[in-house]
C-alpha cells in the first residue's frame, strides 16, 4: 500500500503514485514506480525517506534538505561509492527498497581546511614531513609551518597568520615540494642558523613543558652540532618514524644523538642509563601488571638525570653507547655499567649497540675481527659516529625492537600473558620450544643481546674467534664439536658462556653460527627472569650460585660437570628440571 | 555521459601481533586466529585510520606498523577526495571522535567498515569485523575483558584529522 502520508516532503511523485500509472513514467520503465524506503546516512545521524523510485535525484535532494536543514548545493549523495547526479531517478542508479544511500552535507565554508582550523590539511599533509615536525617531539609542527611558507619573508611573524596564509595555498602531495624546499638554499640557510632554530624550538609552549620535564632537553638544544645532526636526521624518514614512535614520553630523542656527538653529552645519557635497570626490574617483577612494558620504557625514558652511584664509572667509560658497537671482546669492562647501559641502549629506542653486537656476533668473524681491532686501536667518537653502518643498524635495530616493545605496549595482555608462562614452568618449558622462531622473527635479539652480560659476550666473542681459526686450521674438529654444541646449547648462551670461560671448548660451540640466532630468543626469556631474579644474582658465576644442586646433581650420579652447570642455568637452579633436561639429553 | 573519475579504494590490514596470535592463538584462546587485525582504508594515495587519537592519515603503510599484512581491493569509488575530506571530519566530530574508541565495540575495523561502505557500497571482509566477538566467546576473552576493554591503539605515524589543534 503506498503510503500517503511520508516523512519527507515530496507531494509530486507520492501524488504520482497515488494516482495510479500516469505520465511520468519514465523511458525505459516498464512498471509503475513504487514507493521505496530509503535511507540517507549522514555521519552523524541518518534518516529514512520514503519515495516514489522514480524520484530523481534533484527531488530527492530537495527533500534531504529541507529534512536537514540545508541547501541543496551542499548535498552530496553517495550511493555504492557512486556520486547521484540530479538528472538520474533512484531506481536509474538502483536504489531499491531499503537500501541506504550516503550523504555528505558540505559545510558553508567549503572542505575542512578553514581559517579556524589551519591545522587540519596542514597536518594532513604533513604525512610525510612528519620529520621536520617531530623533530622537537609532538608540537614541533607548529614552529616548523612559518618556515615552510614563509621563504621569503622573515621567520619571526605570528604563527595564526602563517597559517592563514598556509591554508589559502592549496595542498596537493606535498611529499616533494618538502623536499624542494629543504633543498632550496633559503631554508637550507635559515636551518643552519642554529640561534634561530633555537628559538623558534624553545617558544613553542609544549617545548618548553618538554624541557621543564627534562632539563637535559635545554642542554641539548644549547649545542649547534646536535641541532645540526637532528636535522639530518630529520632527511631520514625511517629514523625519524623510530624517533617518533613513542610520543607520550617525555623523552628527548634528539638528545641522543646530540649526546653521541658531544663528547659531553654523554654524562646526561650516562645517569640516565643508571636509572633504567631499576624501572626495569621494577616492571618485570610485576608480572600482572598491566603496561609492563610501558613501565620498562618509562624507565628507558625517565631521563630525569638523577646521579647515581654508577654513573660515575660510566662517566669514565664515555663511549657507553659506543662500547656496545664495538662488541667487548678486547674491552674488560666493569660488570654493571655496560650490562646497565646495555639494557638502557635497547630500550631507550636505539639499540645501536645491541644490533651491533648481533650483527657482529651473528654474521661471523669479519666485522668482528674489523671492530675490534679498531676497539682496540682507538676509540674515536667522531669516527663511530661517522660510521653509516651505525646508523644502518640502528635504524634497522630500533624499528624493530621499538616496534616489538611497542607491540607489547598496546597489548599489554600479550606481556602479561607471557610474563605468565614464564612463571608456571611446565607452560614456560612448551612456551620455549616455539618461541625460538617467533621471536626470532620478531627480531628480540636485539634486546637479548643488549641485555647479556658484557663479559659473556666478550667471552662469546672470543669464541667465535677461536672457532674461526679452528675452521681454518682443522676443520677436522668441527664435526667433533657440532653434538657438544647441540647438547650444550639449549641453555642460555651468555650465561653459559661467562661460566664456560673457565673450559672454553665446552661452551665454545655455542657461540658458534646459526646456532646463535636460534639460542639468542631462548636466552631472551631467560635474560628476562633472570633480571626479574636479581641482578647482583646473575653477576656471580652459576658455579657459585649453584653450587648446593651441583652437589645434589652429582650425587645423583650426573658425573658430567659441564653438563650439569648448562642444566642448571637453563633451569635457573631447578634441580628437578635440571635432571629432567640432564636425562633428555642423555637419552638424545 | 560525462566521464568521471574513479578512485581505487584499498583496505590495508595489518596483523598487530605479528603472527604471535597464529601462534598462540589455540592455547590462549582454545580456538585459531589468524590474527589481531587492524584495517586502515587506502584512498586518494593516503591511508586512514581510527585510534584512540581519533581519525588520522598518513601516507599509505606509513605508521609505525610498516607495509600491511595483507591488501584487499575493496573496489573504487567517485567520491572526491574533497568530500570524502568533509565526510571524515565530519565522521571525526560524530561518530568516530577519539574517546568513542573501544577496542571490542568500534575500534579501527568499525571505522574502516564505516568508510568503505561509504566510498564503495561494500562491506570489508567478515573475518575482520568478526574478530572481536570471537575473542568475546572465549572463556579466556571474557575473562580478559575488564583489561581488554580498556586498550586503546593508536598506530604512530599518523597525523590526527580534523582537530582544530591537530592534537589528540
Amino acid at each position: 500500500m503506498p503510503h500517503t502520508t511520508s516523512k519527507s516532503q515530496v507531494p509530486v511523485p507520492v501524488q504520482m503514485a497515488q494516482n495510479g500509472q500516469t505520465s511520468r513514467q519514465p523511458p525505459g520503465k516498464d512498471v509503475s514506480p513504487s514507493i521505496i524506503r530509503v535511507l540517507v546516512k549522514t555521519p552523524n545521524a541518518q534518516e529514512e525517506f520514503v519515495v516514489s523510485d522514480d524520484t530523481t535525484v534533484s527531488q530527492f535532494k530537495e527533500a534531504i534538505s529541507t529534512q536537514f536543514k540545508c541547501n541543496v548545493d551542499q548535498l552530496v549523495l553517495v550511493f555504492v561509492g557512486r556520486i547521484l547526479k540530479d538528472q538520474d531517478t533512484l531506481y536509474q542508479r538502483g536504489i531499491l527498497d531499503g537500501y541506504t544511500v550516503h550523504l555528505v552535507i558540505k559545510s558553508k565554508n567549503g572542505p575542512p581546511p578553514q581559517p579556524s582550523g589551519p591545522h587540519g590539511p596542514l597536518l594532513m599533509d604533513l604525512g610525510p614531513r612528519e620529520g621536520i615536525g617531530k623533530v622537537v617531539g609532538n608540537g614541533g609542527r607548529q614552529p616548523i609551518i612559518p618556515i615552510r611558507n614563509t621563504v621569503p619573508t622573515p621567520i619571526p611573524a605570528s604563527e595564526p597568520e602563517k597559517a592563514k596564509a598556509q591554508s589559502q595555498i592549496p595542498q596537493p602531495r606535498t611529499a616533494e615540494r618538502m623536499a624542494q624546499m629543504l633543498e632550496s638554499p633559503v631554508i637550507q640557510q635559515l636551518l643552519s642558523n642554529t640561534e634561530l632554530m633555537r628559538q623558534l624550538i624553545m617558544d613553542h609552549p609544549e617545548v618548553q613543558q618538554l624541557m621543564k620535564q627534562n632539563p637535559e632537553v635545554g642542554h641539548i638544544l644549547d649545542n649547534s652540532e646536535i641541532l645540526r645532526h637532528t636535522l639530518d636526521l630529520a632527511r631520514n624518514p625511517a629514523m625519524m618514524q623510530e624517533m617518533i614512535q613513542r610520543p607520550d614520553m617525555p623523552r628527548p630523542p634528539e638528545g641522543f644523538w646530540g649526546n653521541e656527538t658531544n663528547p659531553g653529552g654523554d654524562n646526561a645519557l650516562g645517569r640516565n642509563y643508571a636509572e633504567l635497570p631499576d624501572s626495569l626490574f621494577g616492571g618485570i617483577q610485576d608480572p600482572l601488571r598491566e603496561n609492563l612494558f610501558t613501565e620498562f620504557m618509562h624507565g628507558a625514558s625517565s631521563l630525569g638525570g638523577t646521579s647515581h652511584t654508577q654513573s660515575q664509572e660510566k662517566q669514565d667509560s664515555k663511549p657507553v653507547p659506543r662500547v656496545l658497537h664495538n662488541p667487548p671482546p678486547g674491552h674488560p669492562l666493569s660488570g654493571p655499567t655496560p650490562v646497565a647501559a646495555a639494557m638502557a641502549n635497547a630500550p631507550a629506542a636505539t639499540s645501536k649497540g645491541s644490533s651491533r653486537a648481533r650483527t657482529s656476533s651473528t654474521q661471523g668473524i669479519p666485522p668482528l675481527t674489523t671492530e675490534s681491532l679498531d676497539h682496540k686501536t682507538d676509540r674515536n667518537f667522531p669516527h663511530m659516529a661517522d660510521d653509516p653502518q651505525l646508523l644502518e643498524d640502528l635504524s634497522s635495530g630500533t624499528r624493530f625492537t621499538g616496534s616489538m616493545l611497542q607491540l607489547l605496549v598496546q597489548n599489554p595482555h600479550l606481556a602479561a600473558q607471557m610474563m605468565l608462562f614464564m612463571g608456571s614452568p611446565q607452560l614456560y618449558e612448551q612456551m620455549r620450544q616455539q618461541l625460538p622462531t617467533i621471536l626470532q622473527q620478531m627480531q628480540l635479539s636485539d634486546l637479548l643481546l643488549a641485555l647479556a652480560n658484557p663479559k659473556a659476550s666478550q667471552a662469546l666473542l672470543q669464541i667465535e674467534q677461536g672457532l674461526q681459526m679452528l675452521s681454518t686450521e682443522a676443520p677436522a674438529l668441527l664435526p667433533w664439536l657440532t653434538p657438544y654444541l647441540w647438547g650444550l646449547g639449549r641453555s642460555g648462551f651468555p650465561e653459559a658462556t661467562a661460566a664456560g670461560a673457565q673450559s672454553k671448548e665446552a661452551s665454545g660451540p655455542q657461540g658458534r653460527g646459526k646456532t646463535d640466532t636460534r639460542y639468542q630468543p631462548l636466552a631472551i626469556l631467560q635474560r628476562l627472569q633472570a633480571l626479574a631474579g636479581g641482578y647482583s644474582q646473575q653477576m656471580q658465576p652459576p658455579e657459585v650460585r649453584f653450587r648446593p644442586q651441583m652437589e645434589r646433581l652429582r650425587a645423583m650420579g650426573f658425573r658430567n660437570h659441564n653438563a650439569n652447570l648448562q642444566a642448571l642455568i637453563a633451569t635457573e637452579g631447578d634441580t628437578s628440571a635440571a635432571v629432567r633436561r640432564l636425562k633428555r639429553s642423555q637419552a638424545s | 555521459m560525462e566521464p568521471t573519475n574513479l578512485y581505487p579504494v584499498k583496505l590495508y590490514v595489518y596483523d598487530l601481533s605479528k603472527g604471535l596470535a597464529r601462534r598462540l592463538s589455540p592455547i590462549m584462546l582454545g580456538k585459531q586466529l589468524e590474527g589481531i587485525w587492524h584495517t586502515s582504508i587506502v584512498v586518494h594515495k593516503d591511508e586512514f585510520f581510527f585510534g584512540s587519537g581519533g581519525i588520522s592519515s598518513c601516507p599509505p603503510g606509513g605508521t609505525l606498523l610498516g607495509p600491511p599484512d595483507t591488501v584487499v581491493e575493496v573496489g573504487s569509488t567517485e567520491v572526491t577526495e574533497e568530500i570524502f575530506l568533509e565526510y571524515l571530519s565530519s565522521l571525526g566530530e560524530s561518530l568516530f571522535r577519539g574517546e568513542a574508541y573501544n577496542l571490542f565495540e568500534h575500534n579501527c575495523n568499525t571505522f574502516s567498515n564505516e568508510v568503505a561502505q561509504f566510498l564503495t557500497g561494500k562491506k570489508i571482509p567478515s573475518y575482520i569485523t568478526d574478530l572481536p566477538s570471537e575473542v568475546l566467546s572465549t572463556p579466556f576473552g571474557q575473562a580478559l575483558r575488564p583489561l581488554l576493554d580498556s586498550i586503546q591503539i593508536q598506530p604512530p605515524g599518523g597525523n590526527t584529522f580534523g582537530r582544530p589543534n591537530g592534537q589528540s
